[in-house]
């Protein structure tokens, strides 16, 4: 009901100036906007056969050096190239171009989060039609990238285990969305409590059909899991019609 | 603080309606929150203000209403008011239940002259 004249909202509604008011329905998404963009890269990445992974976490998890020794690994056989979400500088952009690949920075300022209008600017910038794999290092941010669909076919999300095995539970709306787990600096497991198993029990909690796996950049463990999800995604995507 | 760029796309519909529905200025939005949607209110009402001035919506009242969350057992089908992402079902004690509602962040009405 109406604060002000106390009618249930009807068309007579005035306002404090006695100026009749109109009330009209909308039923407008507030995220339709970005839902329209987000289409669209869809659209061009599933044109050029480009498998694009949005990929997030908190800051610090090791997303940049994840994708760095991914392209160390995999490129130039696998053609990647990678748009770099960050407040400020280039500097990912320029640890990404050093490890081989293809870079686009946006700088989102004040913002928390990239959203598919900002993504799609950047994806001018690149040869889709030359690439693979297009990796989407979103703004280091557990809360707000969750509520913002890029276009991407899937979301991966990082949890490192100098982190906490609980960060699922306590940000679940990102886990809510993600289809892969990576937890990342398995090398430092011996330093920390943390239980893989535990972490992967709470994601579930929230979402059951969660994959996980776990790895490091650094040692080199459980790489070779991640390049085999990898190239799973890639053959469905360009066997698909 | 994402509610920033909810509050400029909301003044982006609301400016795109005006010529639409030929209003001049809007008094009131009533916006319908999903309890699992992205928006804090307080944050989504002082981004509504401040994205607001200088537009069609300009010192318009922001009035939210909430939704709650409704969600689907996978396991029993059972239907569950949600309170968080990670509750088990009560009827079977599964968890992973299904969102259904509470999601969407939507625009209802609006009060124009």
């Amino acid at each position: 009901m109406c604060t002000t004249c106390g009618c249930g909202l009807s068309p007579s509604h005035t306002d404090g100036d006695g100026i009749a008011g109109r009330m009209i329905r909308l039923e407008r998404d507030l995220l339709a906007k970005n839902d329209r963009y987000a289409e669209q890269n869809r659209d061009r990445f599933l044109h050029h056969k480009v498998l694009a992974l949005n990929v997030m976490s908190s800051p610090g998890a090791g997303k940049t050096a994840l994708l760095a020794q991914t392209i160390r690994e995999l490129s130039p056989e696998m053609r990647i190239g990678v748009v770099e979400g960050d407040q400020q500088t280039r500097r990912d952009a320029q640890r990404i171009e050093a490890a081989g690949a293809l870079a686009v920075q946006i700088n989102t300022g004040k913002s928390c989060h990239l959203e598919a209008q900002g993504v799609g600017q950047a994806l001018l910038q690149l040869p889709l039609m030359d690439l693979d794999l297009l990796f989407i290092e979103n703004v280091g941010n557990l809360v707000c990238p969750a509520g913002f669909d890029l276009g991407e076919q899937y979301r991966i999300v990082l949890v490192s285990v100098t982190e906490g095995d609980d960060k699922p539970l306590k940000y679940p709306d990102m886990f809510a969305t993600a289809d892969l787990l990576v937890i990342t600096k398995l090398d430092l497991l011996p330093y920390v409590e943390f239980s893989q198993e535990q972490c992967v029990a709470y994601a579930r909690q929230i979402n059951p059909e969660l994959n996980w796996l776990g790895l490091s950049s650094q040692s080199g463990e459980g790489m070779l899991h991640w390049q085999i999800w990898l190239d799973q995604q890639l053959t469905a995507l360009r066997t698909s019609k | 603080m994402h509610e920033l760029s909810l509050a400029e796309g909301l003044i982006e519909i609301l400016t795109e309606e005006a010529s639409k529905q030929a209003y001049r200025q809007v008094r009131k939005v009533v916006l319908e929150i999903g309890e699992f949607s992205h928006v804090a209110p307080d944050a989504m009402r002082f981004c509504f203000e401040i994205a607001a001035q200088g537009s069609v919506a300009e010192g318009a009242v922001l009035d939210l209403t909430f939704r709650q969350a409704m969600g689907e057992c996978r396991c029993c089908g059972e239907s569950v008011v949600m309170h968080s992402r990670y509750d088990a079902c009560p009827a079977c004690g599964a968890y992973g239940i299904r969102v259904v509602e509470g999601e969407d962040m939507s625009i209802k009405y609006i009060e124009v002259v």
